[in-house]
């Protein structure tokens, strides 16, 4: 059993390293601004739940299963509203934004 | 007293833990399997990658925005890096080290989207793309008065 979980941890770290190489490779290749937030946001969003199921998964959920679920829990509300703040932010201080960008696609 | 304190200290460096474990407490409970252990291994390599080309973003990027989006996703790969530590050292304590990092990336994160938002208007202002403002419509704001020195 605790093979099973160790592999299931191990599948589940994998994941969230993907997604987070994924997110890290998007800020760096991204042509603007809005674009590298829309890259960074979600799959480090994603990648940390993958993470934190690992962690549950090797640990147990009676060690880490309730700050697991907090750091979830919290990290769900608090990367879009961070996102979305400094993406407006970064519309009202006039970024440039991609030149293939359509126009009215930033209302 | 030494002897009891030699392997707490030993145990707090990565590469030692095994070693300390073994001579601390047999009855430790049984460690990672070479699958998971790879895969630790695989993730803090991964995740130091991703560090490295957050931190090309976070010097490189052309405009505010871009460095504190970079230094937000540094915070989160720091945040990763704890709960992989934590998986690898088979110990909990790091857990509320990895809670305060992310609400510390969130709140560094808010305070400077407001600093962006406030001195987004300002004739001068310092986020290094006042050389060409035309690029976007600004939506949704009322239109923004020109200083009486500053070019239309």
């Amino acid at each position: 059993m605790n093979t099973f979980f160790d592999t299931l941890a191990a599948l589940f770290l994998l994941g969230g390293l993907f997604s987070f190489v994924v997110g890290a490779l998007g800020v760096v290749r991204l042509p603007d601004v809005y674009h590298r937030l829309h890259a960074a946001s979600k799959s480090s969003t994603v990648g940390m739940m993958g993470l934190l199921l690992a962690a549950t998964c090797h640990l147990g959920t009676t060690e880490v299963g309730v700050k697991a679920l907090m750091v979830m829990v919290f990290l769900f509300v608090a990367n879009p509203v961070g996102s979305h703040l400094l993406a407006k932010a970064a519309l009202k201080a006039k970024t440039p934004v991609w030149e293939g960008t359509l126009e009215g696609d930033q209302e | 007293m030494t002897a009891d304190l030699l392997p707490l200290l030993l145990a707090a460096g990565a590469d030692a833990a095994p070693a300390a474990g073994h001579a601390a407490d047999a009855g430790h409970q049984s460690s990672a399997t070479t699958v998971l252990l790879l895969a630790c291994y695989t993730a803090l390599a991964g995740l130091g990658l991703g560090m490295v080309l957050c931190l090309w973003r976070l010097v490189r990027g052309p405009s505010l925005p871009d460095r504190v989006l970079a230094a937000d996703l540094l915070a989160l790969h720091v945040v990763a890096i704890v709960v992989v530590l934590t998986i690898y050292l088979h110990d909990t304590v790091f857990f509320e080290a990895a809670l305060a990092v992310g609400i510390l990336g969130f709140v560094s994160t808010v305070g400077f989207a407001q600093y962006i938002h406030a001195t987004a208007g300002q004739p001068h202002h310092p986020h290094g793309n006042a050389a060409d403002p035309d690029h976007v419509r600004p939506v949704g704001h009322a239109p923004q008065q020109a200083a009486p020195g500053a070019p239309a």
